[in-house]
C-alpha cells in the first residue's frame, strides 16, 4: 500500500479467521490511521472475524492515539469484527486512567492466551 | 528577706528573677552589642560576662542567622514586631537547634533602647521531628504490597488512609504486579480503610479503570455497611467494578472469573 514514510506496511497475519497486528513503538499519529485503514482493508479481502491488537510494545500513548485505537476498535466492529487490544503497559494504562478516559467500550486481555479465548476463531478447516 | 515577706519586686530582685529564668536571655543595644546575657545564656555559651559585654552579639552567638538579613534581632530594633523563629547556633564547634524570639527593649518614655532575645533549645524536639518523619516514610513503603494469591489472582490489602500519594502508589504497585504474573484477577481489600469518601472512590475507580486496560478484571472487597450506606448516598456510580463486602466472597468470585473450583477431598 502506501510507503509514503519510507517504512514498509505493519505485518498482518490472519490465523483461522483473525487478524493479528503488532504496534511498535513511536507510532504518530499519520503512521496509526495508515495502519487502521491496513486493517479494514485486510478485513475486507478476506473473512477475518476478529482482530488481535499487540500493544505491549508501545511505551507512551498519547490520548490523541489512543482515541484512534478506539475508533479502530469502533470501525472493525462496523465491519462485523470484534477488537481484542492486548499487552497494555502499567506506564500507559496509569497515564490514561489519569487522564479519565473511558475505557467501557475497548475488550483488553493480559495474555496473548487470554485474547485468544475471546476472539472468534474460525473452527472449521478451509 | 524571708519568702512570706516578699510584696513588692525592686532593683536587686527584678535583677535575680531575670538571671534566674533557666533558659538563655540576653538583652543587645542598637548597634547589636551585648549588654546583658543571663546566667543560663552564660552556661550555653560557656563564657564569663566580663569576657563578651560590649561584643557585637554576632560574635558571641555564631549563628546562621547572625550578621544576615535573617537576623530578627536587627529586623525587630528596626521596628518589626516580636518574632519568633528557628536557628542553629554553634556551642564549642557544635551545631544546636534552638528557637529564639526577639523583642523591641524600650525605655520608660517609649524610645527603642535595644532589643531582648530569648532562646530554647529544641534539640529534643528536632529529634522527635526526624524521627516521626522517618516513621512515616517506614509506613508508606511497607504498606502497599501488593502478594500473589493463586495463579493470575493478586491481592492488594489496603490499611489506612488513602491519599492521592498513596493512590498513585498502590496503583503504580498493582499495575506493576499485573504485568509481573500476568494477573486476570485483582482484589483490592478496603476493610482497613477507616473512610471512605467522594475522593477515595474516585481513586479506587481510577485504578479499576487502569487494570481493566490492561485486561485484569478489579474486585473491590471489604466493603462495610458504613460504606455502602456512604458510597451510594454521595451517589458514586462504581460502574463495572465488581464489590463485595468480605475478602472470602471475593476471592469466590476470582476462582469463578479463572474457572477454577474450591471442593471438599473425597
Amino acid at each position: 500500500m502506501s510507503e509514503e514514510n519510507g517504512r514498509s506496511d505493519t505485518t498482518l497475519l490472519a490465523i483461522k479467521g483473525c487478524l493479528i497486528v503488532s504496534l511498535y513503538d513511536g507510532l504518530d499519529e499519520k503512521e496509526l490511521r495508515n495502519i487502521s485503514l491496513q486493517i479494514l482493508e485486510q478485513l475486507r479481502n478476506s473473512n477475518c472475524r476478529g482482530v488481535l491488537i499487540d500493544v505491549s510494545a508501545v511505551a507512551i500513548l498519547s490520548s490523541k492515539n489512543f482515541k484512534i485505537l478506539a475508533d479502530i476498535q469502533q470501525q472493525c466492529k462496523m465491519m462485523g469484527a470484534l477488537t481484542v487490544f492486548v499487552g497494555f503497559q502499567p506506564g500507559v494504562a496509569a497515564a490514561l486512567a489519569d487522564l479519565d478516559i473511558e475505557f467501557d467500550t475497548i475488550l483488553t486481555a493480559v495474555t496473548t492466551d487470554d485474547a485468544f479465548k475471546m476472539l472468534p476463531f474460525s473452527t472449521s478447516s478451509s | 528577706m524571708s519568702a512570706k515577706e516578699i510584696h513588692a519586686i525592686d532593683g536587686n530582685l527584678a535583677i535575680n528573677i531575670l538571671q534566674q529564668i533557666p533558659t538563655p536571655v540576653m538583652a543587645v543595644n542598637r548597634d547589636l552589642d551585648i549588654i546583658f546575657v543571663n546566667q543560663a545564656g552564660l552556661k550555653m555559651l560557656g563564657k564569663e560576662m566580663e569576657e563578651i559585654k560590649n561584643l557585637p552579639c554576632k560574635d558571641v552567638l555564631k549563628t546562621k542567622h547572625c550578621g544576615t538579613e535573617d537576623c530578627r534581632m536587627r529586623k525587630v530594633i528596626d521596628g518589626g514586631a516580636v518574632h519568633t523563629v528557628r536557628n542553629e547556633i554553634d556551642v564549642d564547634g557544635q551545631p544546636v537547634h534552638i528557637e529564639y524570639t526577639a523583642a523591641q527593649l524600650k525605655d520608660d518614655e517609649g524610645n527603642i533602647l535595644g532589643g531582648l532575645e530569648y532562646i530554647f533549645d529544641i534539640t529534643e524536639r528536632v529529634r522527635q521531628e526526624n524521627k516521626l518523619r522517618e516513621q512515616s516514610r517506614t509506613i508508606q513503603e511497607i504498606s502497599t504490597p501488593a502478594i500473589k494469591l493463586w495463579e493470575r489472582i493478586v491481592i492488594l490489602p489496603v490499611v489506612g488512609v488513602v491519599d492521592s500519594h498513596r493512590a498513585q502508589q498502590m496503583m503504580n504497585t498493582m499495575l506493576n504486579k499485573i504485568m509481573e504474573t500476568s494477573a486476570k484477577v485483582i482484589i483490592l481489600d478496603i476493610q482497613g480503610v477507616a473512610a471512605v469518601d467522594t475522593a477515595v472512590a474516585n481513586h479506587l475507580i481510577k485504578i479499576a479503570s487502569a487494570t481493566k486496560l490492561m485486561g485484569c478484571r478489579c474486585i473491590i472487597s471489604g466493603i462495610s455497611p458504613a460504606v455502602a450506606e456512604t458510597i451510594v448516598q454521595l451517589g458514586i456510580k462504581l460502574g463495572e467494578i465488581s464489590t463485595n463486602s468480605t475478602l472470602q466472597d471475593a476471592l469466590s468470585d476470582a476462582f469463578n472469573l479463572v474457572n477454577l473450583t474450591v471442593r471438599p477431598k473425597e
